[in-house]
C-alpha cells in the first residue's frame, strides 16, 4: 500500500477547484472521475442559487406555497435545520437578503463593479425583520416543503461539504482503498492503516500559495473558512461573504481564518464558519461542546496561531505548524 | 319450494367442492420438490445482497436517474457507467498523499 499509485483529476464545480485523488490505476480511475464530475454537476443543478433553472431557485420563488422537492433537497434541508440548531442560529441558510444587501449578488467570479459599489451598507430594518421570520417547514411523508413567507434560502454554506461527504462515501462503498475529494478546500480523505497519512497544507490567506501549517490524517475531513477571500470593497468599507446573522453584517471577530478537522466535511465546514463568527474564545468553547472530536487551527487577526486539540480527537491526526 | 332449495344446495356443494379441489392442488404444488427448490433459490438470490448501494439510497438514486436521462439526451454528457474500467478524459498520477485546504 505504501507504494500505491494515486490517479489525480482536477476540474471546476460549484465555483471551486475540485481535486480528486484515488488509489486506482489510471485505466480504472477514469470512470470513477466521470462519476464524480457527474455528481458535482448534479449537486450544482439542484443547489446553485445563481442558476435560474436550479431546484433551489425554483424553491426560492415559491412565495410561501408548498413545493414538492427531491430527496436530495430534502436531505440537505434536514441537515441544515439540524446545524442551525447546533450553532444556535449562527449557521442560517436564510441570510440571502443580507448577502444581497452586502453586495454578493452574483457568483463571486462574476461580481461586477456596479454590484459591489451598490451593496455594503447596513441591512435595512425590513431586511433584518425578513431574516428573523425566515425558515421552512418540511413534510417528509409527502416530500414537500413550505418556506415561510419572504424566506430566501442560500445553501452555499453546507452543500460543498455535504457533496464531498456523499461522493466520498460512495467511492468508499465502491471499494476504493484510499482517496481524497477536495472541493475548494473542503475535503475528505480515507485510507487504511497501511497507507501513508494524507498531508493537508493549510493555506496562509495573507500570502496565497504559502502554507501556515499541515495536518496529517489517515481518514477524516478538513474545511477552512475565513474573511479574506471572497471579500470586496464597498462605499462603506471592505465586505466579505461571511455574514453574522445576529447583526446582518459581515463577521467582525478576532479570527481571520479557521480550519477544522473532524469526521465529515459538512460539519467541519459549518464548524469553521461558526468559530470565525464567534471569535477564538467563545468559538473554542462552542467547538468542544458541539463537535467533540474536532480540532481547529485558527489564524487570529494579530497574526498568531491557535490550535484547539480535542481530547477525544482521532489519535492518527497530527498537526504541524503551531 | 323444495326444488329450488335443492338446486341451490347443489350449487353450493359444487362451489365448495371446486374450492377444496383448488386448495388441495395448491397445497400439493407448495409441497412439491420443484417449488421448494425454486423458493429457496429466490430467497438466497445474490442479486439482493450484491445490489448497488445507490438503489437503496434515494439521493444517489436520484443522481443516477438524472445522469442517465441527461446522457440519453446528450451522448457527450457524463453518464453513469456500469463500472470502473473505460478510459476517457485526462488525468495524472502521483505518489504523494498531499492536498491543500484554504478559504474558497
Amino acid at each position: 500500500m505504501a507504494a500505491c499509485t494515486l490517479t489525480i483529476e482536477r476540474f471546476r464545480a460549484m465555483n471551486a477547484d475540485v481535486t480528486v485523488s484515488l488509489a486506482l490505476e489510471p485505466s480504472s480511475a477514469e470512470a470513477a472521475f466521470r462519476e464524480v464530475r457527474s455528481w458535482f454537476a448534479y449537486a450544482e443543478k439542484v443547489f446553485s442559487r445563481f442558476r435560474p433553472d436550479s431546484e433551489l431557485s425554483g424553491l426560492n420563488l415559491s412565495a410561501g406555497l408548498p413545493v414538492r422537492i427531491s430527496r436530495t433537497m430534502e436531505e440537505v434541508l434536514e441537515l441544515a435545520a439540524r446545524y442551525r440548531e447546533l450553532t444556535n442560529g449562527l449557521f442560517n441558510p436564510c441570510i440571502l437578503p443580507f448577502l444581497i444587501s452586502a453586495g454578493y449578488t452574483a457568483s463571486f467570479e462574476r461580481l461586477r463593479v456596479s454590484d459591489i459599489l451598490s451593496g455594503g451598507g447596513a441591512p435595512a430594518p425590513s431586511v433584518a425583520a425578513s431574516v428573523a421570520a425566515a425558515g421552512w417547514r418540511l413534510f417528509p411523508p409527502i416530500q414537500t416543503v413550505r418556506l415561510n413567507p419572504g424566506t430566501q434560502i442560500d445553501l452555499g454554506g453546507i452543500v460543498k461539504g455535504w457533496s464531498v461527504d456523499r461522493v466520498a462515501n460512495w467511492l468508499i462503498g465502491k471499494g476504493i482503498p484510499a482517496g481524497l475529494v477536495n472541493a475548494g478546500g473542503d475535503l475528505r480523505v480515507w485510507g487504511g492503516t497501511d497507507a501513508p497519512r494524507w498531508e493537508i497544507e493549510i493555506e496562509d490567506p495573507r500570502r496565497p500559495g504559502t502554507a501556515l501549517g499541515v495536518v496529517a490524517l489517515r481518514s477524516g475531513a478538513v474545511a477552512t473558512s475565513g474573511v479574506l477571500r471572497r471579500s470586496w470593497n464597498t462605499r462603506e468599507g471592505r465586505r466579505h461573504h461571511l455574514i453574522d446573522p445576529r447583526t446582518g453584517s459581515p463577521a467582525d471577530s478576532d479570527v481571520l481564518q479557521c480550519t477544522v478537522s473532524g469526521v465529515d466535511a459538512a460539519e467541519a465546514e459549518i464548524a469553521a464558519k461558526t468559530v470565525c463568527l464567534l471569535g477564538s474564545g467563545e468559538g473554542a468553547e462552542w467547538l468542544g461542546r458541539a463537535c467533540p472530536g474536532s480540532d481547529a487551527f485558527i489564524l487570529l487577526r494579530n497574526g498568531s496561531i491557535r490550535l484547539l486539540r480535542s481530547p477525544s480527537a482521532d489519535a492518527g491526526r497530527k498537526w504541524k505548524g503551531e | 319450494m323444495r326444488a329450488p332449495i335443492r338446486k341451490s344446495l347443489r350449487k353450493w356443494a359444487v362451489g365448495v367442492g371446486c374450492t377444496l379441489s383448488i386448495a388441495l392442488l395448491l397445497q400439493n404444488i407448495k409441497n412439491s420438490d420443484a417449488f421448494q427448490g425454486a423458493q429457496s433459490a429466490a430467497t438466497d438470490s445474490p442479486s439482493l445482497a450484491q445490489e448497488d448501494s445507490s438503489t437503496r439510497d434515494p439521493v444517489m438514486q436520484e443522481w443516477q436517474d438524472q445522469s442517465q436521462s441527461s446522457s440519453l439526451s446528450d451522448p457527450s454528457a457524463g453518464g453513469s457507467p456500469s463500472g470502473f474500467g473505460d478510459r476517457i478524459g485526462r488525468s495524472d498520477t502521483g505518489s504523494g498523499f498531499r492536498s491543500r485546504s484554504g478559504q474558497s
